[in-house]
């Protein structure tokens, strides 16, 4: 059975690497993100659609790292970027699109992601705006019983 | 027609719509039409309501004066003006749905809405056409935030257009050379700013700016408006004299505008040479460290993102193309914030 696979989510996600850090913002859920160590790696692969196998072979290969850990570090990673929404499952995968592994200038540090959640309290401080289906606005709908 | 065409003629419609009755409401109240001048953006202001006038036009008066320009902004009252609500069914496919609003915003057709519908708050986009409106249910329920920063989404949506950001930061400036200032609510951003107009130094924005977007970014003021809690209060007898909101909420900031102060040099734009991302550290003293464009771009891109709400994509994509223009430092704010201002000289 092939592995499953993962990508990127564009719809809901803007993401840019500045040095050393990725920054990624999810407009869906207010929290954002600093992806750090090998994360930058990890997420250019996630470009295209890609297993948990795969990605931590790629990483691996890239910075000549031990592949246990790196497999470890990608099956961990991943369920966060999943958890966080960052990346979600790949419809379809085609091996043709997969991004060229590229030797690391640098040696492998493992990923890290710091969550930053102070927009998503603000905007679930603000009460859900709706009108009433049938007497529309200004009408609130009834509260369910 | 195609059916790509055919769903945006459908999308159109309600826009135009709504635009055409916002658009008889103001004629119905004499039509007074002014100009509204922010850097690079005219737009002719059609305001219908005399209450509505009142709210919305003190953080812009700076810029208000006759003429003509190429787009208009509706702003209507439909409670003084009589105009029907809005229709109640969401006219276009929403791309998001948050706590806060309906929102739609398609730069390949130009059409925009925004709604929060309890607070009776549209606005409408037609960008191609160069119209937009704000219908307002009832003028008086208008949220503070619309007095600070009236028609800061229209604005904004403008301002995509020619390559301009309206960020979430302050600017502030010596001798037409400036600095963005950022940082999250409680970064001390505000008083900051604050601190440094009242030191000598030039502002352009406290709150929200527009950012043009080019080799040496330059910040163009559109609200004349300090928003400032009881510390940054507390920094001049001129500051708490001249509270425009003194009947606020005690989760409400100040609202100061800036021509209403003395000696506060509030000017229509200035050349950005750095980014500055403020937090209060307790220290006795201000200190200044370079920090990584990463760090910086977190600092400034969420805020402005999530408060514009639409077009987040293109914001982020902006704002990352300003931030790799600018060299980027933290500044650590000491517990005196005309102190911290006097640092600031650093970095002009």
């Amino acid at each position: 059975m092939d592995e499953p696979t993962y990508i990127q989510n564009r719809k809901d996600v803007s993401a840019e690497v500045f040095d050393a850090e990725v920054v990624l913002v999810n407009f869906t859920t207010g929290r954002y993100f600093a992806l750090r160590g090998a994360g930058a790696r990890f997420w250019a692969h996630l470009a295209a659609p890609i297993g948990a196998q795969a990605l931590g072979a790629a990483v691996a290969a890239e910075f000549g790292a031990d592949a246990v850990q790196v497999q470890a570090d990608a099956a961990a990673l991943l369920d966060t970027l999943l958890a966080e929404a960052l990346a979600v499952p790949a419809e379809t995968a085609d091996a043709a699109d997969a991004i060229a592994v590229r030797t690391a200038d640098a040696p492998y540090a493992p990923p890290a992601l710091d969550v930053f959640d102070e927009l998503e309290e603000l905007i679930a401080l603000d009460p859900i705006h709706d009108a009433d289906a049938d007497a529309g606005w200004p009408v609130r709908p009834a509260a369910p019983e | 027609m195609t059916g790509s065409a055919a769903a945006d003629a459908s999308a159109a419609a309600p826009v135009r719509a709504a635009l055409d009755a916002m658009d008889s409401a103001w004629r119905a109240t004499g039509g007074r039409e002014r100009r509204l001048t922010l850097g690079p953006l005219s737009v002719r202001l059609r305001i219908a309501g005399d209450a509505l006038d009142a709210a919305l036009t003190p953080a812009i008066a700076h810029a208000l004066s006759e003429g003509p320009a190429d787009a208009v902004i509706y702003a209507v009252d439909a409670a003084a003006t009589g105009m029907p609500p809005p229709p109640r069914a969401w006219p276009l496919p929403a791309l998001g749905r948050d706590d806060l609003a309906h929102q739609h915003f398609d730069p390949e057709t130009g059409l925009a809405m925004l709604a929060d519908i309890s607070r009776g708050l549209w606005r409408y986009g037609d960008l191609a056409a160069g119209r937009l409106g704000f219908l307002v249910g009832d003028a008086a329920a208008l949220p503070d935030w619309d007095l600070a920063a009236p028609f800061r989404h229209e604005i904004d949506w403008l301002a995509r257009a020619q390559g301009i950001q309206l960020s979430h930061s302050a600017a502030i400036g010596r001798g037409g050379r400036g600095i963005l200032l950022t940082g999250p609510g409680g970064s001390g951003k505000s008083t900051t700013a604050a601190a440094a107009a009242l030191s000598g130094w030039q502002i352009a924005a406290e709150d929200f700016v527009l950012i043009e977007d080019a080799e040496t970014p330059v910040a163009h003021a559109a609200f004349d408006t300090l928003k400032l809690g009881d510390f940054g209060l507390s920094l001049s007898a001129r500051l708490s004299g001249a509270v425009a909101n003194p009947g606020r909420t005690p989760d409400e900031k100040a609202r100061i505008h800036m021509r209403a102060l003395p000696g506060v040099d509030f000017v229509p734009r200035l050349s950005i040479g750095a980014l500055a991302v403020a937090r209060v550290s307790g220290a006795p003293r201000t200190t200044i460290r370079p920090i990584g464009k990463g760090e910086a771009m977190r600092a400034l891109a969420p805020s402005t993102i999530f408060l514009l709400k639409v077009g987040r994509e293109d914001a982020f994509r902006r704002l990352v193309r300003i931030v790799g223009r600018l060299p980027t430092y933290a500044v650590d704010l000491g517990r005196d914030p005309l102190e911290a201002a006097e640092a600031l000289q650093a970095l002009t």
